[in-house]
Order: structure tokens, then sequence, then C-alpha cells
């Protein structure tokens, strides 16, 4: 009836309406079908086996689509010996086909119709119950026909229905109410028993479903609408949020740069630092990462590090549990940002097989201290004495936050490096700035 | 001089400190920074501070953003310069709010050299304001209604806008503001001007069509053609509201409006003075 820009966005909004509205409309028929049953307490005893098939076959059919839907019920189904063929013909949702629970429904609905009207009414029920048990048929079998005319796959792209078939979507209300016209038709006298109002407000019902289609699509559209508002809103959040991580930390990187005489250490620590904040902002945006407004765990920012450096598989990189746990403050956070990518390059750069983490934060002040051992082949006079090599230039970086980095030889090989600094003194108002947030 | 860095990344604290240190005449200057305006909030005495660099969202880091450090450190009477980039187009109204209300001294990009940071402190060291052109862009008018008050008249405003941001809709945005139809028509009718000013003046964009002239209670304008005309000023006010979303939202733009109280265009403008820095 209506066209959408985001054809697809209605096509899986059907789909995720489709069970659940598949599911009340069991449940409602079930009632219905109780009522139904509960007629044939005014049906004379004689005519009471050939109700009681009618009325099965009903339940039989209502049966197989509460299977067809439930987690499980097409297995149990199958156990009932024959019924291969039977669940093999249940419908899916993204086929607009009619089904066998579609067909044994349509079939007893008609059936259950036909104890209180058409060619082989039950003689017989007073008056009132008999026009209270037709007025439960034909919702019964209106219920069931909706949910034809609203099925999802009338609006797969993948698998869209025929020409043909879109212009019997049309046909479906106007068939069915001449079909339940036809069926009401005073056929012999019993049937006219039921007032004739009745019988001519249940014959154009289902042209109720015309306005009922539309609405249904209106509703879709509508959902279309709220979830592109949705995501134009979440594009600019996140490019706020490159903007504020990514973009600035390349900014300071380029600023860097065009000094007039950049060092080209600092340069890689700053490009290493920037790698490691590409990482956070994917982790961030797909992989379930916490927005920590106060900083954030060791152990996630390890994570990024091996990330950021690359092939962090290659060589056995283990932080220790307990550090993974330790919390640091925004400020230290980002200090640490710059210390662990070129301490872990420094150690795969000499060669090391095997790189093991610490960090902790302690003392009286409190100091945050990251300790990184390798297996590598140690450092050289020169490393340790060349002013612009890179540990120098962090040893001086962090001489700004009162620390330093020290190296020992190991006496298994490798070197042990210690890189502190005093904390910064925001650490521990993490929780108080977390009140500020809301949780998005 | 001790100097704060109001910043969420350490490295705008790092560059000015880098900065000021590396020439004999701005060295003895102090560098502290901290990360987010509620930090700053909980310094002790903001007053021996004489001059702050402020960055204006914190995103991540805090919910507050510049505008918030900007009244902490007007109440200690501490000269401020933003420290932002406006080359992102959703800092506009943050940059318009920010010289609306308060007098910063200067607005310094992220790409600025130490030697222009050196030349600026030392200008601002000696009690002069630094010319600074790109400030003059956000700054109110000599005479006439500054662009802010034009786009939020009234504190009523605010929630349209937020609704607006979310809402494609003018039912809907009645419907989630608890305003009639008709004051939404209204407000897209007020406001159309100003937001086409925005984007041509300040951001540089193509300008869009003229509005049409929408006298609903003319006779000859047809009822679909008005409606023609509420969605022709629907959909760029929308698409404004969304790009800018975080400044409707921001609590703290809420207090400045509600603090200059609600204006009346037609009349003489009455403009509450801005504060000093």
């Amino acid at each position: 009836m209506r066209t959408a820009d985001d054809p697809q966005g209605m096509f899986n909004t059907a789909l995720n309406a489709d069970s659940r509205l598949w599911l009340a409309g069991c449940w409602s028929r079930a009632a219905l079908l109780v009522g139904m049953w509960v007629t044939l307490a005014w049906a004379p005893a004689a005519e009471l086996p050939r109700a009681f098939a009618q009325l099965l076959v009903t339940t039989i059919g209502l049966l197989l689509a509460f299977a067809s839907i439930t987690a499980g019920g097409r297995e149990i189904v199958e156990k009932v010996p024959g019924t291969g063929a039977l669940v093999n013909h249940f419908g899916t949702f993204r086929h607009a086909a009619v089904d066998a629970p579609g067909l044994t429904e349509g079939l007893g609905a008609f059936l259950a119709g036909s104890l209180y009207v058409g060619w082989f009414p039950l003689a017989g029920l007073p008056v009132g119950v008999r026009s209270l048990g037709l007025a439960m048929a034909v919702c019964y079998a209106w219920e069931t026909l909706l949910q034809t005319v609203i099925h999802p796959g009338w609006y797969n792209l993948d698998s869209p229905p025929r020409h043909a078939l879109r212009v019997f979507r049309y046909a479906i209300p106007a068939i069915f109410a001449g079909f339940v016209a036809f069926v009401l038709w005073p056929w012999n006298a019993v049937d006219a028993q039921v007032p004739l109002i009745v019988r001519v407000l249940f014959s154009v019902s289902p042209l109720v479903y015309y306005p009922l289609w539309a609405a249904f699509d209106i509703m879709l559209e509508a959902s279309v609408t709220s979830l592109r508002n949705s995501q134009n809103l979440w594009r600019w959040d996140v490019w706020g949020d490159a903007h504020g991580s990514v973009k600035n930390t390349l900014v300071f990187l380029n600023q860097y740069v065009e000094e007039p005489e950049p060092d080209l250490e600092e340069i890689r620590s700053l490009t290493r630092n920037a790698l490691v904040v590409v990482d956070e902002f994917k982790g961030q945006l797909v992989g379930g990462r916490a927005q920590d407004p106060a900083g954030g765990a060791v152990g996630e920012l390890w994570g990024s590090v091996l990330r950021a450096l690359g092939s962090p598989r290659r060589v056995r990189c283990i932080l220790d549990g307990e550090s993974a746990q330790v919390r640091l403050s925004a400020t230290d956070y980002q200090v640490a940002r710059r210390v662990l990518p070129d301490l872990v390059s420094n150690a795969l750069k000499a060669g090391a097989s095997a790189v093991d983490a610490r960090c902790s934060v302690g003392g009286q002040p409190a100091q945050v201290r990251i300790e990184i051992v390798d297996d590598g082949t140690g450092l050289t006079a020169d490393d340790m004495s060349d002013p612009r090599s890179s540990l120098r230039m962090l040893g001086a970086w962090l001489g700004e936050r009162k620390g330093d980095i020290r190296h020992s030889a190991n006496a298994v090989g490798g070197t042990t490096a210690i890189a502190y600094w005093h904390a910064d003194p925001a650490h521990g108002h993490g929780l108080v700035d977390l009140e500020f947030l809301s949780p998005g | 001089m001790k100097i704060i860095v109001v910043d969420d990344h350490i490295a705008a604290q790092e560059t000015v400190t880098v900065a000021v240190a590396s020439d004999p005449a701005t060295k003895h200057h102090t560098v502290t920074g901290v990360r987010t305006p509620d930090e700053l909030h909980r310094l002790d005495d903001l007053s021996s501070l004489r001059l702050a660099f402020v960055d204006l969202d914190f995103r991540r880091q805090s919910r507050k953003t510049g505008l918030f450090a900007l009244r902490l450190l007007d109440r200690a009477e501490v000269p401020a310069v933003i420290y932002a980039a406006d080359d992102e187009d959703n800092r506009v109204l943050f940059l318009l709010a920010a010289f609306r209300f308060y007098r910063p001294w200067a607005l310094v990009s992220k790409r600025a050299s130490g030697e222009e940071i050196r030349k600026l402190v030392a200008t601002i060291e000696s009690g002069i304001r630094p010319e600074s052109p790109a400030m003059h862009r956000y700054q109110p008018p000599p005479r006439g209604i500054p662009v802010l008050d034009r786009l939020i008249v009234r504190a009523g405003d605010l929630p349209i806008w937020r609704a607006l941001a979310t809402q494609s809709d003018r039912n809907a945005i009645a419907e989630v503001t608890h305003v009639s139809r008709s004051k939404v028509d209204s407000f897209l009718n007020e406001h159309s001007a100003v937001v086409a000013e925005i984007e041509k003046e300040l951001l540089f964009r193509t300008p869009p069509e003229p509005f049409p002239e929408t006298r609903v209670t003319q006779t000859r304008v047809t009822r679909g053609r008005a409606a023609h005309a509420h969605a022709h000023r629907l959909a760029p006010l929308h698409s404004f509201a969304v790009e800018h979303h975080r400044f409707f939202q921001d609590a703290e733009v809420k207090e400045l409006i509600e603090e200059r109280g609600d204006l009346r265009l037609n009349a003489a403008p009455h403009v509450s003075p801005r504060r000093r820095r």
C-alpha cells in the first residue's frame, strides 16, 4: 500500500513483529476454541460425535500452529508417527506461503463454523448459543487469515512475492468476505435462526483487513523512521567520540611533527599511542568495551597495546592477572598508554619471545608502577646513554610526573624495565565522575 | 604565572608545558592540568591560577562541557582561553555560547604551534588581550541580538530543540514536548532564518533555498502548500538539531539560558551583560 525509503528495515520490523503477533493470535484463537467447545454443552447428545470430530480438526490445526511457532514444537510433532511430511510443510517466516498448519487451521475454522450455520449445522442449539458460537468461529477464521494478510513475506526483498500474488493480497479480504457471506447464506431453516444483521456484519467484517493492513504498514514505516532517527544521532555521537579520541590524538601528533625539530623517537612513540587509541575506539564501538569516563582498566589497555603493535600472537605476552584488574585514573591511564607500548615495543625489538607485564598503584604518595620483563637480547650501553633513545626520552617525559624508568639485566637473560610516576591526585575520584554520567 | 590546561588529553597539557618551557622568556610559568571540568571543580584554590586553557568537549571523560569550566573560572576571576579546534562544525554552538556568556581571552586551536602558545601566554601575562581573529566570528555583534539569543529565545525552546534532534515528525515533537502543533510550526518559522544564517555565515555551507513565506492565515495558501512549507522547514532544522544535539542536551546550556531569561525579540533587545571573562 505504501512505500518506505528503507524497505529492508520494514521487512526486518515485520519479521520481528511476526512471531509475537503469531503467538498472540494463537492464544486468542485458543480462547475462542475453548468457547466453541463449551457451546457443545447445548448440543443434542446424538450430534456430539460428529461435533467432536469437527472441533477436533480445529484443535489439531491450532496445536500445529502453536507447534510451528514454539521452540521445540516441531520436534514434538515429529514424535507422532506419520507426521514427517507434515512438519516439512511448517511455514518459515521468510516466504508468504500457506503452510500445513495454516491449511489445517483454515479447514478447522470452516468445520467449526459449520457447527452453527451452513449445510450441516447442529440442530437444537438455542439461538443465542448458535449466534455466539458463530461469532467465535468467524473470529477464529478472521484471526487466522489476518496473519496471512500481514505476513512478513509480503515485504521480503530477497524473494519478493510475484506480481500475481501481490494482486491476490488485495483480493484476500474481498474473497474472504464473499466466502463468509456464502457460508452464512440461509441455506436452511436452522441457518435462518441467526439474525440477518449479525450475518451481514460477519460477512463484511473481513473488509476491516484493509484499514488494519494500512495501519500495520504505517507502524512498519514509523519503526523505520525511529530507527533512522536513532542512527542519525548515533552517527553524530560516534563521530564526536572519534573526534574526541582518534582525531585529537592525531592532531597532537601532527602538531608535534610540525614543530621545528621533531624527534623521530617521539614521533614513533606518539604514533604507537595513536594506534592504541584507534584500537580502543574500535573496542568501544564494536567490541563491547566499557565506556569508562574515569580512566580504565589496565587489562583493557594491555589488549589494545598488543593489537596496536601488531602480531601479538607470535610472542607470548602475558599481563599478570591481578594487574589486569588495576584501574587507573583518566590521567594515569593516558600516561600508561604512552609507556606500555614503548616498553613492549622495545622488548619485541630486542627479539623477545616472552614478555611479562605487571602494573600496580600504591605507596604514599601514590605511585603507578609498570614492570615489563622480557627474554630478549638485552640493552647495550649505547641504548641507555644516547639522549635521543626512546628510553631516555620516556624517562625524561616521566620525570615531569616525578617518575623515571629503570632497566636491569635479568639473571637468566633478557631485561626488566620498570617505569613509575606519581599517580594523578584525581585517582580515586573515578566513582564520583561516574555518578555524573548517564549510562550512555 | 600558574597556568592550567583543562583538557581530556594529557597531550594538550604537555603541548602547553613544552611550549612555555622551551623559551627562557616563558620558562618561569608552571603548567598543571586536569582532565575534566569536574576535576577543576574539585581544585581547592582556583583563584591562584592566572590563566586557563579550556577545551569544550570532554566526551567519554565527563558529561560536563567547557561551558561549566568557564563558569568556574569566571567565578574565580581566572582569565580563560578556549583551547579547541573550531574546524568541527558541531562545536560552533558551544563557541557561540562561550563568547555569548563569557569573555574568553582568545580562541586557540589545538594545532597552534609552540611559538604561538608562548606569544599568547606572554601577552596575557602583560595584561593585554591578545589579538585573536579566530574568535571574532563567535563574539556577539556590538549591535543587534546575538545569534545564540535568536537560536534559543526562551528556555522553552531547548526542549523543542532536543525533540527536533530525536524526532522527525512535527506531531511527535509536539507530543514529546507537550506543546501544540501550531507552536511547533511557529517555532520552525521563527528559527529557520537563524539556522540558515549559522549554516551560511559560520559553517560556510551552501545556503538552503529561501523558505517560502507561510502565512497560513492567508486564504490563498492552500493546505497542501502549507504542509509542504512545514516539511520544508522541518528537514533542515531537524538536521541542524541532530548535528548539535549535544549542545542542546548540555545541562549547563539550560542553566545559562535560564539565568539569562526569556527574550522578547520584537521588543527592544535587552541583552543581559556578559560576564567578565
